[in-house]
């Protein structure tokens, strides 16, 4: 099969640079190994903690002016809001969502009516809603914080006859059954009414409303009179998965194609250039221009044998790090930063050579590390946008 | 680098849980586990003892949407399918013996199809087949046609013997005993594009029903008389091509995966109607001529779940969207519930209608003329749960040639 | 709390747990004191092998002698953290066939049934062994988890009147006129010091009771002695298999519970690092190029983590170069030995002979006190392994809950039935992998001493599994949070030490999927949840 351009990955980067690419009139194809990293997600959006200007020469932010990345981050927001996500925060100035252990930890924007640390501080007095038998959300550590804080906050639970039945499934009861229980009319209303009867005027859910219908939370502020904010739970994140849902939606109406459940098992090099991908379903494809989306090692983008790190698809190269770990998780984890090396144009290199049809963007790329440097959504979708403007442009 | 698996491939998983979000039969049924915990998790503990086998896997539907889903690939429902064959003590009844022998049952049915038919369709005997079979009664037969394919194409032998190049067709028990009219469709696209269909030597059910039903030997037999006939086509040079995604899903992945037959040395060979056509169209100098006159047509195409495990679905959106007189709209990817005789057990027939409902408030509201998909069994089930009538690509577009 | 016992035994593993044990079935009032959780030496530092003593009767007939002793004992009173999965020794084309015959005579002469086998038979007997092998003998090993082991022992000694102290250190023995008369403690949780004391002081220390043996102004010549061990994803084997040769470094594959054990390497280490000890990457490499020997699927099988304990080896007391060395059990009363009255240490030996080092201990500090009661810990089952083994077998019948009702008994044998499974909140799991339900967690703070998450794991497997700990951590920390009754503060470094604790082991053998593993580990706990930062800063 023939596209303009084929991305290979399914997450947050494939989703922002595929409908850049399709609304920049590309016929994109998105072949995507399963879902992605959206699943375990918190559902707020970090750019950078610290400086840009520090950062080392290989990190991806380096290959961005600051204006292009001050637009990129903008366009980013953009492409949320098409996709009918909406969000608060700014590019110019950082704020920090609640985690579920009750942390606070710094991003540029959040999905509006989760708990931002800047609003809790506002709130008086707050209910924290758990749900009976959800193992998955910890309104315990959650009050700590917001007492700390110095808000008033009552700790109270409820349970409805449909997470009743839910509950007898000792494995299923996450968030997205009780997300999928919140959905329905009756329980909407009965959630409204528990919701009605606590004493303060904000209420505080686990993360779990609006799985499949958008109207979920209006329906609950309105029936109820409450202003309800939620808190991330644990995997699978609800917000993640309607986020990855709605970004698809938005490819797809552009006119992209996906292809689900493909695993790209090996690429085609000649005179550095990538002629075709051929798929675990044995799909080839052709292109003009390829993507590497593929994500870091839990998505699959590098692999790892006990000596070196490497690219799963293409062996394209890769950082390399004698001292792969550190033995104490909460430290600087040296593989953290392990990834793909690209010019300046994010073209990737085979043996020291500029593929030139082979950009990378997203969490596959080297030189950063995500999670200390909070950057990890900020280095997806800017990377992303940043390649889809070399290959309008080519 | 070589690539690390581990060879027992659920070592692979990361308990990520992806796989929960998207099990049909999880969503709507708390009965059931989950593909996380039927698959990967107690797989590892199935090695310490047999009692851990939990029977409501019995509940899995086998679409294999897990495997999709999954991004680490765990062949989860190939881990759940092979523990029911192997720990399941509950053995199949009647109602399993007459769903899955689709052959048998067909073969005696397209003889007197029209009393079948009208005796199925009457209530009082669908509320008898419920309680002597357990087969709900609100579930709608598909009706079985008068004569079978094979018996048509027998006075066609000579005419498509003419085409200079031939494929052999796998047209399955569907187009055999209840949708001949498929199975012509394909004989007159492919005539159209110059090749002369002929069938197999021996062909028998792909198993499928049987295997999901606790027929494995019976399976393993078919499935090694299929392979042979299929080899024979092989080394005549023939592709062998199903209308059937399901069947060819079969033939290609399941008898290696699940009754561990071998088959590498004609999978390759095997191939989808849909797939076969379009590379036809777009990698050769073949091409189609379309009615201009044919009446413009809204379609809505649904992926089959085994359509999407092959990952082939590509192949019918980019064919049909060739058709000139085609508006298509793509469907959300979902299960019907039906899973092939699933569906049709009394104790299912709730889980099956709850996991297909989504789709079928989706059909109603795309406004389409036609909903369109490569699987039989998804046909009768949305044609029994909603207004519309199903067609087979296939079907549509060889309605739209000139 | 009453501060004047019989007896004190310093130290938690299983040997102290026996001692704890004989001395309270025998009337005698016992106190224990361990500075971490029971069984965190080399007690829950090794491959959980049931030794059937074949392994040493070539070279140690007295050790082969006790352990076949000890493993019959066992299967009957510890049947619920035993499994008779039988083992094997492999001969491989570069190891010949004439050490079998010495092998089996040998075994023989030490009463362990040993019967040679052809190969296509061992193949069938176990699968995944290597099918190079050109002979095998079949012999009655086995595998004991270690923790439950413990855990049964100290339960039973509490049910006998025993006092367990664990998160205790001791300070200083305390000595009057050349005697050893208590103990000066701190509880390392809240800080608090405490003194106790005792007629009779024991030693079960294992490797550290060389310090503990410097207090009273003893010297016991100790060597330290590594051992390294892999653990695999799931149950690769369902026999033990062992390499019929001379005992070398990483000839033997154990089946515990859901996984598999690959061990051991063998060297000297340094004081200092005993408590302290990591996997080194020579270690690995060798551990599984003598383990894919054994079994060649482990080259294609995901490594959970990587450990290591320290064996106690002692030298003999007539050697002063500490050269040669014992294995076998080493009984000091160091009021004979050295003119300290009221001290007993007890070491070297190995899990296999716990028992019947309690028994001796016992039995010399009866002897001591004047006491005349025979052991009857040979005979006296352990709690939860008085029914017979058969619930194991039995136990949830296919129902949605089987997993979890079988894993349960597994691990408690008929104690499981003390579990809550009354209602859905109960049976919720929190480990999926290792099925541990909020019951299991509760049962375990309430019954078996449990005071955080790690005690938590020896007690229940809960984060043992696959995903060790990065689904269930966060769960596990806020059901224990309330179980237990600990401060949000408390509950969240626990979780931070939990998880990190986790990733320690991982970390030696991260590539492949264990590191895909810790990266989600990573991304959760650092990244979702920034645990990192415990305080929220303005």
């Amino acid at each position: 099969m023939r596209y303009d351009t084929v991305i290979i990955g399914g997450g947050l980067s494939a989703l922002v640079c595929g409908i850049e690419l399709a609304r920049g009139g590309k016929k994109v194809a998105l072949v995507a190994k399963g879902h992605s990293t959206l699943h375990f997600w918190s559902g707020s959006f970090s750019l950078l903690n610290g400086d840009k200007s520090s950062l080392a020469e290989d990190h991806p932010y380096s290959k961005v002016d600051d204006a292009q990345f001050l637009e990129d981050a903008y366009t980013a927001i953009e492409i949320l809001s098409v996709a009918g996500i909406s969000t608060v925060g700014s590019v110019d100035e950082s704020h920090r969502y609640i985690t579920p252990t009750g942390g606070a930890k710094s991003c540029f924007a959040t999905i509006e009516g989760m708990l931002t640390l800047e609003e809790a501080k506002t709130f008086k007095s707050v209910t924290l809603l758990g749900i009976e038998g959800f193992l998955d959300f910890y309104p315990d550590f959650i009050a700590q914080t917001l007492k700390d804080l110095g808000v008033e906050t009552t700790l109270d639970h409820f349970s409805l006859p449909e997470t009743v039945i839910r509950r007898a499934n000792p494995t299923e009861m996450r968030s997205v059954a009780v997300a999928r229980a919140l959905d329905k009319e009756e329980n909407i209303r009965a959630l409204a009414s528990i919701i009605s009867r606590c004493t303060t005027e904000t209420v505080i859910l686990p993360a779990v409303l609006g799985f499949e219908r958008s109207d979920v939370w209006e329906r609950l502020e309105t029936l109820s009179g409450k202003i309800i904010r939620t808190v991330a739970t644990m995997p699978p994140s609800v917000e993640g998965i309607k986020t990855e849902r709605a970004l698809r939606r938005v490819f797809t109406n552009f006119g992209g194609t996906i292809l689900s459940g493909h695993t790209v098992e090996c690429g085609n090099i000649v005179d550095n250039c990538v002629q075709s991908i051929t798929t675990s379903k044995c799909v080839t494809l052709t292109a003009d221009n390829f993507v590497l989306a593929t994500g870091s090692f839990i998505g699959g983008g590098l692999t790892s044998d006990r000596d070196c790190v490497g690219e799963s698809i293409f062996g394209v190269d890769t950082l390399q790090n004698t001292e792969r770990v550190s033995r104490e998780l909460f430290e600087q984890q040296p593989f953290m930063g392990l990834g793909v090396v690209t010019d300046n144009d994010f073209r990737t290199l085979l043996s020291g050579e500029v593929v030139d049809n082979l950009y990378a963007c997203g969490a596959v790329l080297g030189g950063f590390n995500p999670v200390k440097e909070g950057s990890g959504a900020g280095v997806s979708m800017i990377t992303a946008i940043e390649v889809a403007k070399r290959i309008l442009n080519r | 680098m070589e690539k690390q698996y581990s060879q027992n491939n659920f070592e692979q998983c990361t308990k990520c849980t992806v796989c929960t979000v998207y099990c049909p039969v999880a969503a709507v049924n708390p009965l059931y586990a989950g593909p996380k915990q039927a698959g990967p998790d107690s797989e590892r503990l199935r090695m310490k003892g047999a009692e851990y086998y939990d029977q409501n896997l019995s509940l899995c539907l086998n679409c294999k949407r897990c495997e999709v889903a999954c991004p680490s690939d765990v062949r989860i429902g190939d881990i759940i399918q092979s523990a029911r064959i192997k720990y399941s003590t509950k053995k199949p009844g009647l109602r399993e013996f007459t769903l899955a022998n689709t052959d048998l049952v067909g073969s005696v049915a397209t003889l007197v199809s029209p009393v079948v038919n009208a005796t199925l369709g009457l209530k009082p005997v669908r509320h008898i087949v419920e309680g002597v079979m357990n087969i709900d009664h609100r579930r709608i037969f598909p009706k079985y046609a008068f004569g079978t394919f094979e018996g048509r194409m027998k006075k066609r032998r000579k005419e498509q013997a003419a085409f200079s190049k031939q494929v052999a067709y796998f047209h399955g028990c569907y187009v055999n005993y209840n949708n001949p009219p498929l199975g012509e469709a394909f004989v007159k696209v492919l005539n159209a594009l110059g090749y002369g269909v002929q069938l197999l030597d021996k062909e028998k059910c792909c198993g499928v029903a049987l295997i999901s039903n606790g027929f494995v030997n019976q399976a393993k037999k078919q499935a090694q008389v299929n392979l042979k006939s299929i080899r024979e086509a092989q080394n005549k040079g023939l592709k062998v091509v199903a209308t059937s995604s399901t069947c060819t899903f079969t033939l290609r992945d399941e008898y290696k995966h699940l009754l561990e037959i071998e088959n590498d040395d004609v999978r390759d060979n095997i191939d989808l109607a849909v797939r076969f056509i379009y590379n036809l169209l777009t990698d050769g100098d073949v091409k189609l001529n379309f009615n201009p006159d044919a009446p413009r047509i809204k379609v809505a195409y649904h992926s089959a779940c085994h359509m999407e495990r092959m990952g082939w679905t590509c192949y019918s959106i980019e064919l049909l969207k060739l058709i000139p007189s085609v508006e298509l709209v793509c469907l959300e990817s979902q299960c019907c519930g039906i899973a092939g005789t699933y569906g049709f057990k009394k104790e299912n027939y709730e889980t099956s209608q709850a996991i297909g409902d989504k789709l079928f408030k989706a059909i109603e509201e795309s406004g389409c003329d036609y909903v369109s998909t490569d699987c039989e069994t998804c046909k009768w089930q949305i044609e029994m749960s909603t207004t519309k009538k199903v067609l087979h690509p296939i079907e549509i577009l060889a309605n739209s040639l000139s | 709390m009453i501060n004047e016992y019989d007896v004190i035994i310093i130290g938690g593993g299983a040997t102290g747990a026996g001692v704890a044990r004989d001395c309270a079935l025998r009337g005698i009032k016992a106190l224990l004191i361990e500075r971490h959780d029971i069984a965190t030496g080399a007690t829950g530092r090794n491959h959980g092998l049931l030794h059937s003593g074949a392994r040493y009767a070539v070279n140690d007939r007295e050790s082969a002698e006790e352990c076949i002793r000890e493993n019959m004992i066992l299967r009957r009173v510890a049947s619920h953290c035993v499994e008779d999965t039988g083992g094997i020794f492999i001969s491989l084309p570069e190891d010949g066939l004439d050490f079998q015959k010495k092998f089996i005579d040998s075994c023989h002469a030490a009463g362990i049934s040993a019967e040679a086998i052809d190969p296509k038979e061992a193949l069938i007997i176990e699968p995944s062994a290597n099918p190079k092998l050109i002979g095998a003998v079949k012999v009655p090993d086995g595998s004991v988890d270690p923790f439950r082991l413990t855990a049964a022992n100290i339960l039973d000694a509490k049910l006998h009147g025993a006092h367990v102290l664990t998160y205790h250190r001791v300070d200083e023995l305390v000595q009057q006129s050349g005697r050893v008369v208590g103990v000066k403690v701190t509880d390392t949780v809240s800080g608090e010091k405490k003194e106790f004391r005792a007629t009779i002081t024991v030693n079960a220390c294992g490797i550290w009771g060389r310090d503990i043996a410097a207090q009273a102004g003893v010297k016991i010549n100790m060597l330290p002695a590594k051992g390294s061990l892999l653990v695999f994803g799931h149950r690769v084997n369902n026999v033990v298999i062992n390499r019929c040769r001379k005992p070398a470094d990483a000839d033997i594959l154990v089946p515990g519970d859901s996984i598999t054990v690959i061990g051991t390497t063998s060297t000297k280490v340094p004081f200092d690092e005993c408590d302290n000890m990591y996997v080194t990457r020579d270690e690995v490499d060798l551990l599984l190029r003598e383990g894919s020997m054994l079994c060649p699927a482990l080259n294609h099988t995901r490594i959970l983590r990587a450990y290591a304990g320290v064996r106690p080896l002692v030298a003999s007391d007539d050697d002063p170069s500490g050269r040669s060395v014992s294995r076998g059990i080493v009984l000091l009363d160091h009021a004979t030995r050295d003119g300290v009255e009221g001290f007993i240490t007890i070491t070297g030996g190995k899990l296999m002979t716990y028992r019947l080092m309690a028994e001796w201990t016992t039995d010399l500090i009866c002897k001591k006190l004047g006491i005349d009661k025979p052991c009857q810990t040979a005979e006296k089952m352990l709690p939860g392994s008085s029914e017979s083994k058969s619930c194991k077998r039995t136990a949830g019948g296919g129902s949605q809950w089987s997993c979890s009702a079988s894993s349960a008994t597994w691990r408690h044998g008929d104690n499981a039935s003390k579990i809550d499974s009354s209602t859905a909140a109960k049976r919720a799991l929190v480990c999926e992998c290792e099925q541990v339900t909020v019951g299991e967690v509760e049962y375990a703070v309430k019954e078996l001493g449990v005071n955080n998450l790690i005690d938590l794991r020896r007690r229940t497997r809960m984060g043992m599994g696959t995903c060790q700990g990065s689904l269930c951590a966060a769960r596990a920390a806020s059901v224990m949070a309330k179980a237990h009754g600990c401060t949000v503060e408390g509950a969240k470094s626990d979780l931070k030490r939990f998880v990190s604790e986790r990733w320690k082991g991982m970390s030696a053998v991260a590539w492949g999927d264990t590191l895909r593993e810790g990266e989600l580990l990573c991304w959760l706990y650092d990244g979702v949840c920034d645990l990192s930062n415990d305080k929220i800063t303005e």
